[in-house]
């Protein structure tokens, strides 16, 4: 190995241009940018089947789609939503900061971060190409209860084997991070001046190694019930249908906070930065971070309370979902915290913060709702449920995600963004997501079911109003390509640090950084700690 | 920008990154094995 890293280096030197330099690169800010376009892409193609149900729901009765095709496109947007665009964001910026940040000149193996990209790619080729199969695509919705997914037609090992590339990928990222981290700090970067933004994609990278390889076991296990004779999840075979959905699940809850720990890394690094202040409590942060990644193992179960479970079953994983709200807790009040009697001001990235503060949390009560077990049961299998998963994803992890590429950009690119558009799409994004998801939690609770492509007449203002939100979120997002093009191609020259308030070792870097980020490393006496 | 020629403590972090890397491996292996295995009747 150390012969051929001693190559690799040498390497880059001079390294190719055009597509071979995309295809064969090592180079952890061009896989990061990798990543980050390829999860832009699926953003776009995720949101172009988002607004085919939002359409079709616009009015009651069937207008535009086949119950099949509608049934077609939740079961797709939430696939190429969740493991298209935000999984990929979210490797995308810690490729891009982790190395800067701990003051590392690259990933500890740049081969594995290449092939880890380029599966994704063939995983999603596999997927959407079933968009045009016999049978169509997968609808039996992304979480692939047995029996109903059993009846998915030539799709369907397209669906498992794109399952197993995007989970094979997802392992490698993850592998890459933890390694970086535990290897390639710089002198004087202990764990606990992490940057938490590092802290918390550590956690989710164990989430990923300890569940990822749970899906691809239940979906290896569909696979052989399908095509090889075996009854894991068949009921005349002897086997158990509801055994999938606690395989899935244990996979599954896990896999939300995947999405979404990324996220409080996120928030930690720019509300410091726009507040002027040390973060409030940066070793509760990593504790909490740690205690929901451990929390999220044990409450699997309050996903599927309405499947008939011993009253002592329903009763702990009611405890554990409610427990989870602590540590949750204790985020928002250090967030709180820190912006508490602080100079604040209010760029783009800033914006986007408080906004995540405020309706992420939204979409935490809605989930405690969810966990309380007797009334889960009104709301199982609702839009209040849709709502609910919404607020977390949508107005959670996808607005840091936007928080994060305003708050790096100028970084990544040398210029300055584009501040006035940029506040145009914040406040689109903001007014028209509460008007697309807030109307859901009345429907919810006035009992209409979710992945349905018709409805009774009483939903249908409710109904209108999200559909009218939802295009004007779509039509928003054009801004934010517009404000990253713009950015990319010229503007206000930005200085190194960028933020009055910005501390670590990624802005000590130019902007835009050299190719390879810290070749001596930085001297420990730079490194502050990491609540800044 | 040719790089420097890597330090052996920077050789030495390579090895124990394809070091751990391989134990995660596993790990995520024998994960998905007892995934499986442990349904097997």
């Amino acid at each position: 190995m150390s012969e051929a890293a001693t190559h690799h280096d040498d390497h880059h030197g001079h390294h190719p241009s055009g597509i071979k330099r995309w295809l064969t690169t090592t180079n952890h800010k061009d896989i990061g940018t990798l990543y980050l376009i390829f999860a832009l892409v699926m953003f776009f193609i995720g949101g172009a089947m988002a607004m085919i149900i939002r359409l079709e729901l616009f009015q009651p009765g069937l207008q535009f789609v086949e119950p099949q095709f509608f049934n077609s496109m939740t079961t797709m947007h939430a696939l190429v939503m969740i493991f298209g665009a935000v999984m990929p964001a979210w490797t995308g910026f810690a490729n891009w900061m982790i190395p800067m940040m701990i003051g590392a000149p690259d990933m500890a193996l740049p081969r594995l971060n290449n092939w880890s990209f380029w599966i994704l790619p063939f995983a999603f080729t596999l997927l959407l190409s079933t968009l045009f199969m016999p049978g169509g695509s997968p609808a039996g919705g992304w979480t692939m209860y047995p029996p109903l997914v059993l009846q998915t037609g030539d799709a369907f090992p397209f669906l498992i084997f794109a399952v197993h590339f995007m989970g094979a990928s997802s392992i490698a990222g993850a592998i890459n991070v933890i390694v970086t981290v535990f290897n390639m700090r710089a002198p004087g970067m202990t764990l606990m001046k992490l940057p938490l933004f590092v802290w918390t994609w550590i956690i989710t990278a164990f989430l990923l190694i300890a569940s990822i390889p749970v899906l691809a076991g239940a979906v290896t296990m569909l696979l052989t019930d399908k095509f090889f004779g075996t009854a894991f999840f068949s009921a005349a075979g002897g086997g158990d249908p509801v055994m999938f959905q606690h395989i899935f699940w244990f996979f599954g809850h896990p896999e939300v906070y995947i999405l979404i720990l990324p996220a409080f890394g996120i928030i930690s690094a720019i509300v410091p930065t726009f507040a002027r202040k040390p973060l409030f409590g940066y070793s509760s942060m990593v504790y909490a971070s740690a205690a929901i990644a451990f929390l999220s193992f044990i409450v699997w179960a309050h996903h599927m309370f309405t499947v008939g479970m011993p009253l002592a079953g329903e009763l702990f994983f009611m405890y554990t979902t409610v427990l989870i709200a602590v540590p949750t807790g204790v985020k928002v009040f250090n967030w709180v915290a820190t912006m508490w009697q602080s100079s604040m001001t209010f760029e783009v990235p800033m914006l986007f913060s408080l906004a995540f503060i405020v309706l992420f949390t939204i979409g935490g009560f809605s989930g405690l709702m969810l966990g309380v077990t007797p009334v889960d049961f009104q709301y199982h299998d609702t839009y209040f449920v849709v709502a609910h998963f919404h607020y977390v994803l949508v107005t959670g992890a996808v607005f840091s995600l936007m928080a994060a590429t305003y708050f790096w950009l100028p970084k990544w690119t040398g210029h300055m963004y584009d501040e006035t558009l940029g506040k145009w799409h914040f406040w689109l994004s903001t007014i028209s997501v509460n008007v697309l998801f807030f109307p859901q939690h009345f429907l919810g609770l006035a009992g209409m079911p979710r992945r349905i492509p018709d409805y009774a007449v009483q939903f249908t203002d409710f109904n209108t109003m999200s559909s009218i939100g939802g295009f004007v979120f779509g039509i928003s997002q054009f801004l934010f390509v517009i404000v990253i093009v713009k950015c990319v191609k010229g503007g206000a020259k930005a200085s190194d640090q960028v933020w009055e308030g910005a501390h670590g070792l990624e802005w000590t870097l130019p902007s835009p950084p050299p190719y390879h980020s810290f070749s001596v490393p930085p001297e420990p006496s730079t490194i502050e700690g990491g609540m800044r | 920008m040719a790089q420097p020629e890597p330090t052996e403590q920077r050789r030495q972090q390579r090895r124990a990154a394809v070091r751990m890397a391989l134990v995660l491996a596993v790990i995520a292996v024998a994960i998905y094995g007892w995934a499986i295995y442990s349904r097997v009747q």
